[in-house]
């Protein structure tokens, strides 16, 4: 046969592979304003630079189907993302609706087996219905299909995960947002275990998409979203961002980057934002934004757990994790959102080599009827355990009330390499207002209360916790940002060349 | 606090197999904003019809001593205020509702 014949062949399957389900269902999805899954690849890498795997990978278990099912639904292979390599697997609904199929699961073991053991993030782009029918149907579909691979959900966090949720995702799509370091939602997705028409078959519940998976539910309730976007375009955006604070693997410290101009210029008017009385409240989001590098504030879970901000950020080019109370949000009281939030974000820090600032402002746990049904006490020890475990450096920052439990939590003792604490700081057992109704038995309106008020309130002060050396310095406002930066400096790993232990490198990605 | 019902159909799209379909996308959602917090009313900032951007606050609760705003993450217009001052508040119950 001539060789010409041959490239013949070859480009003729190669460009119906790049056709995926056909015409038709692409200006279907153009009409509807959907990027299809190559346009996704594009919008992932950096111009050009995506290499394929599996291109002519389709059905294994019904050959006649082969032009059906080109590159088998889920489109795999590498590229480059800030100049650095990545793995990724794009799946693509026009096929088969990226239904798992024993072809492409091969494919994604395959990115996934490399990414862990080359050292290079891996991307998930899902949109998929689940398990490919009729191929896992029955007892012999089950078990060729399913289970083969048992390091498929194995999370060992050797290298950051990534993924999207993308118009419905059920099944992987699913399963591996659920597993991942950081998970990205387009307003209008779906994932849930099951889709409405099962469910109403089953339990004759009818219930929309949106109510049965939508944004709101991960965003606001569930918290198995880190980022919610408006527009697709946006999705790639963020798994670009997220990944450029993130090393390649967990045996490198994350890649430095130059600090933008103006960072640090809002630090002379920062100690303005907190309010002179201490029964106001603030947002921390405005300290954070003015400490860190100018525009490097991205932060986690946003709308869940929200008196507790969680983000990733630079402090003089270098990746810091922020954690912080904000008292805008029941006063800065940890609920059990709050804290599931921060250990998720602990984990994920210290799995990957960075740094962990804490910024103080919190009345303690939350408490109440409602906090103990949540199982308060069971997340508030999770996240001491992960204090406990952090090997990473961190710094806290006392910025005004630190109280009780969450005083420890919070980086209080030798939680933290280092504290310090503004001229605001009080620290104490709990707030002196309950505590002097407490200690000395006297209520408001007592003749007694006002004075035994001002001792308790005098006891709080920043000075003794100087005195005693649990604060190692007493700072002004506007030097936070130079006294991190500085610090950050001082603790860093030098004998590991900023590589930590990655104690937690196995807890969970959601409790 | 934030929960939101879908009054009309909304979905992007979906269908179980290859097809590809768009569905009705939300004309008007009614956004539920509810109190992060037990404690009193203290204050109402809004009423029914105001718009409201996110980040507004539309109440202050009292509460551990402390001024806890009620505030929108969505924008939007109020439909309805559903406590006045010093009315005590449990965590969850709806304060206000906005068509947004």
């Amino acid at each position: 046969m001539p060789f010409e014949t041959l490239i013949a062949e070859y480009e003729k399957r190669r460009a119906k592979a790049l056709g995926m389900g056909g015409p038709e269902k692409l200006a279907k999805r153009k009409k509807a304003g959907v990027l299809n899954a190559r346009e996704r690849v594009e919008r992932l890498f950096d111009r050009g630079t995506f290499l394929e795997s599996g291109l002519f990978g389709a059905s294994g278990v019904y050959p006649d189907e082969a032009d059906e099912t080109l590159t088998d639904g889920k489109i795999a292979g590498y590229g480059k993302i800030g100049g650095r390599d990545v793995a990724a697997v794009v799946n693509d609904f026009t096929v088969k609706g990226a239904s798992t199929s024993a072809t492409n699961s091969k494919k994604v073991a395959h990115m996934k087996r490399t990414a862990t053991e080359r050292g290079i993030p891996l991307v998930i782009i899902g949109e998929s219905t689940g398990a490919r029918l009729p191929d896992a149907m029955g007892s012999r579909g089950m078990g060729q299909l399913l289970g083969n691979d048992p390091t498929q959900f194995r999370r060992m966090r050797e290298t950051p995960l990534a993924t999207a949720v993308l118009g419905p995702s059920f099944g992987s799509s699913a399963w591996l947002a659920c597993l991942a370091d950081f998970a990205v939602m387009h307003k209008g997705a779906t994932m849930a275990v099951s889709s409405p028409r099962l469910i109403e078959m089953a339990l004759n519940e009818k219930v929309n998409f949106e109510e049965l998976g939508g944004w709101r539910l991960h965003a606001e309730t569930t918290g198995l979203v880190d980022q919610v976007v408006d527009k697709e375009e946006e999705v790639f955006e963020a798994i670009r961002r997220f990944l450029s604070y993130m090393p390649g693997h967990n045996q490198e410290a994350p890649p430095d980057a130059s600090v933008p101009e103006g960072s640090g210029a809002e630090m002379a008017a920062v100690f303005g934002v907190l309010p002179e009385s201490r029964t106001q409240v603030y947002d921390m989001k405005r300290i954070i934004r003015a400490v860190v590098d100018r525009d490097t504030f991205f932060e986690l879970k946003p709308r869940f757990g929200k008196s507790a901000v969680t983000a990733l950020a630079r402090l003089g080019g270098k990746s810091v994790g922020v954690v912080a109370n904000n008292p805008l949000h029941r006063g800065g009281a940890l609920d059990a959102d709050a804290c599931r939030k921060i250990t998720d974000f602990l984990v994920l820090c210290d799995s990957f080599n960075v740094p962990i600032v804490l910024l103080v402002d919190t009345p303690g746990f939350q408490i109440g009827t409602e906090a103990e049904k949540s199982g308060a006490p069971g997340k508030i020890m999770n996240f001491m355990n992960a204090m406990t475990l952090l090997t990473v450096p961190r710094l806290s920052v006392i910025i005004r009330k630190s109280y009780g439990r969450a005083y420890v939590c919070m980086g209080g003792g030798r939680h933290s390499d280092d504290v310090a604490a503004w001229p605001t700081a009080e620290v104490s057992f709990m707030s002196p207002d309950f505590a002097t109704r407490i200690v000395h038995g006297v209520k408001p309106g007592d003749p007694a209360f006002q004075e035994k008020l001002a001792e308790i309130e005098q006891e709080s002060d920043v000075w003794g916790l100087a005195s005693v050396f649990a604060a190692q310095a007493v700072i002004k406002p506007e030097e936070t940002r130079d006294y991190l930066i500085r610090m950050l400096e001082v603790y860093r790993l030098r004998m590991t060349r900023g590589v930590g232990q990655h104690l937690m490198r196995c807890w969970p990605t959601s409790y | 606090m934030h929960s939101a019902r879908i009054d009309a159909a909304s979905y992007h799209y979906a269908d179980a197999g290859n097809n590809f379909r768009r569905h009705r996308i939300p004309l008007m959602a009614r956004i539920e904003i509810k109190s992060e917090i037990t404690g009193t009313v203290w204050k109402v900032h809004s009423k029914p019809g105001d718009k409201v951007e996110s980040g507004d606050t539309l109440a202050v609760i009292e509460s551990m001593k402390m001024e806890i705003p009620v505030i929108t993450e969505d924008a939007g217009t109020v439909r309805e205020i559903l406590v006045k001052e010093k009315d005590a508040v449990a965590e969850g119950q709806v304060v206000a509702v906005l068509d947004g």
